[in-house]
């Protein structure tokens, strides 16, 4: 299962602040408040003053929640050591980090790039968005249709219209 | 039970929102935009809307291309990327018989001298923008000149907004002519004082002059015409500037920008900004520099870190030298041979291309390209990923 929690918090029980976050599935997830608020659009809801206690996720189910989360924690941490520890090493943990998360399948992804935009997380929007670019890179049409599961809904007519005006990229 | 049904929720690609489907497509190169376009009806909406949403005046070369043209009177011209070798075949009708002015975001500037009396003492030519990869074309009024000329434009919401002719064969003076796409002629523009003196320059400087001199006889026609928004920025053959704003009709020198004292350097534009690029003799130390502008009538030339360029691509001439340091970890610059670098540098042999690679400090020669340049091959800006 995912690491869902549903009981309240204490708020003496840790020194830094926590937040609980609900998914479209109705479970909890308790996080830190510094990883909540990668969450550019949490952010808002907090200075808005929604953030009081339990913030609803409507668009984010429990299971996509939790890889978001998991992204969100990691983060945190990197960008905590690489002002201890300096650029360099951090950066270089952050990129093998990354391509370890984002090596997921299609509808994986899918939902994550989703859930990134809903919550305004942009570097997952920025880590998802280069995956699907690296996937249709030197892809024809048809590929990308059948990677990605999407129908071929043009008419005939359009098809061939479209291959002749573009006939230099598909030789 | 929930768990389950969200694990088998389905993931809806063809309906992805606009927004998400640019942010894909700023990170992928014209062609895979095109394949994009072609892979469903709700694909294609989105980037057909692409260069309106984002647009884009700047330069954007992340991959050297190149123009090949094989025989200027056929309506085929080749693209080749000189780091990926990928090659397209472009056939347009407007190609037969046309050469490039300047080329910006898929975007040529094309001229085709029309056929005149022997009597008539001007030439005159057939001016237009095309774009071939999504198949654009902007016609401009004809020109008449008998000297050799450059030319370069604007773009506004990814289309020819203004295009601007020089006329930089007369050292001593600089006339522009300005044309929208729908006017009916070119409209004429000249400082009413002198920039470009030699002479004086030479009195000012004393043996400096020799310099400039002997350098002029190497490229006799090496000047730089940039347009950034409403200025039009043009260099004289030392590096010494002034503008014109076509928005208020005014011409502004910068006496205060200090000329090139060496070798006089590259100059283009990058973002939006004007940078100068001056390699030593071997080009195994580079310099970039920016113009700063520092009031009405003064600038100068502030130098850029080397982290500042190391994600940069620049063209500085269609026809003599492009700088990439787009690969990461590995610098490299593709070099025309022509003219001014044949007798001042270690590269000139013949026409080919050498890759330089600043790490290990090696020159290759690139097989295929040595082949492109049996022909006549130009570089182009075509629109590459505007995101790292």
């Amino acid at each position: 299962m995912a690491s869902s929690s549903s009981s309240l918090p204490s708020p003496s029980s840790s020194s830094s602040k926590k937040f609980i976050l609900r998914s479209s599935d109705g479970k909890h997830f308790e996080v830190d408040e510094a990883v909540a608020l990668q969450s550019e659009m949490i952010k808002q809801m907090v200075e808005d003053g929604f953030g009081g206690d339990v913030i609803p996720l409507l668009n984010v189910s429990s299971i996509v929640l939790s890889k978001v989360i998991d992204y969100c924690k990691k983060h945190v941490e990197l960008d905590f050591k690489k002002k201890m520890d300096g650029d360099n090493e951090a950066h270089e943990e952050i990129k093998n980090w990354d391509s370890e998360y984002i090596n997921v399948g299609v509808d994986e992804l899918y939902h994550l790039i989703m859930a990134a935009n809903y919550l305004h997380i942009k570097g997952l929007l920025d880590l998802t968005c280069q995956k699907v670019a690296d996937i249709i890179k030197g892809k024809q049409p048809e590929q990308i249709r059948k990677i990605f599961n999407i129908e071929n809904d043009f008419t005939p007519e359009e098809e061939q219209e479209i291959r002749k005006e573009h006939s230099w990229a598909f030789e | 039970m929930s768990s389950n049904d969200e694990e088998k929720e389905a993931a809806h690609w063809s309906e992805l929102p606009s927004e998400l489907l640019w942010m894909f497509a700023e990170r992928l190169s014209f062609v895979e935009n095109v394949k994009m376009a072609s892979v469903c009806n709700n694909w294609r909406h989105a980037i057909q809307s692409l260069s309106v949403v984002k647009p884009q005046d700047t330069h954007s070369h992340c991959e050297p291309w190149m123009m090949v043209i094989k025989n200027i009177n056929s309506n085929e011209r080749e693209f080749v990327s000189a780091s990926t070798k990928e090659k397209y075949t472009f056939s347009h009708g407007d190609f037969r018989g046309a050469d490039l002015l300047s080329s910006k975001q898929g975007w040529l500037l094309l001229r085709r001298l029309k056929s005149s009396p022997p009597s008539e003492p001007e030439c005159c030519y057939t001016i237009f923008l095309v774009n071939p990869i999504f198949e654009g074309k902007t016609p401009m009024p004809n020109f008449n000149c008998t000297r050799l000329f450059h030319g370069v434009f604007t773009l506004v919401d990814g289309n020819p907004h203004c295009v601007v002719l020089a006329d930089f064969c007369k050292v001593t003076e600089v006339t522009l002519w300005i044309a929208r796409p729908d006017d009916a002629a070119w409209t004429k523009h000249q400082p009413s004082f002198n920039k470009f003196n030699y002479y004086e320059l030479a009195i000012a400087t004393g043996s400096y002059y020799r310099e400039v001199r002997d350098w002029k006889k190497l490229c006799s026609s090496c000047h730089y015409l940039i347009v950034i928004g409403q200025y039009v920025y043009c260099f004289d053959a030392i590096g010494r500037c002034c503008i014109f704003d076509m928005v208020g009709l005014v011409w502004r020198g910068i006496p205060g920008l200090e000329p090139c004292t060496e070798s006089p350097g590259y100059i283009t534009e990058n973002k939006g900004k004007i940078v100068l690029f001056k390699p030593n003799n071997k080009f195994t130390e580079l310099c970039f520099f920016k113009l700063k502008h520092l009031g009405a009538t003064t600038a100068r030339w502030l130098k850029m870190r080397d982290y500042d360029m190391e994600d940069e691509c620049l063209i500085f001439s269609k026809n003599l030298l492009f700088v990439n340091a787009k690969l990461r970890g590995v610098k490299e610059f593709y070099l025309l041979k022509h003219g001014v670098l044949r007798k001042k540098s270690v590269w000139a042999r013949g026409s080919s291309i050498q890759v330089h690679n600043l790490m290990d400090e090696k020159n290759r020669d690139e097989d295929l390209l040595v082949d492109l340049l049996s022909q006549h091959s130009v570089w182009v800006d075509l629109p590459g990923p505007s995101v790292n």
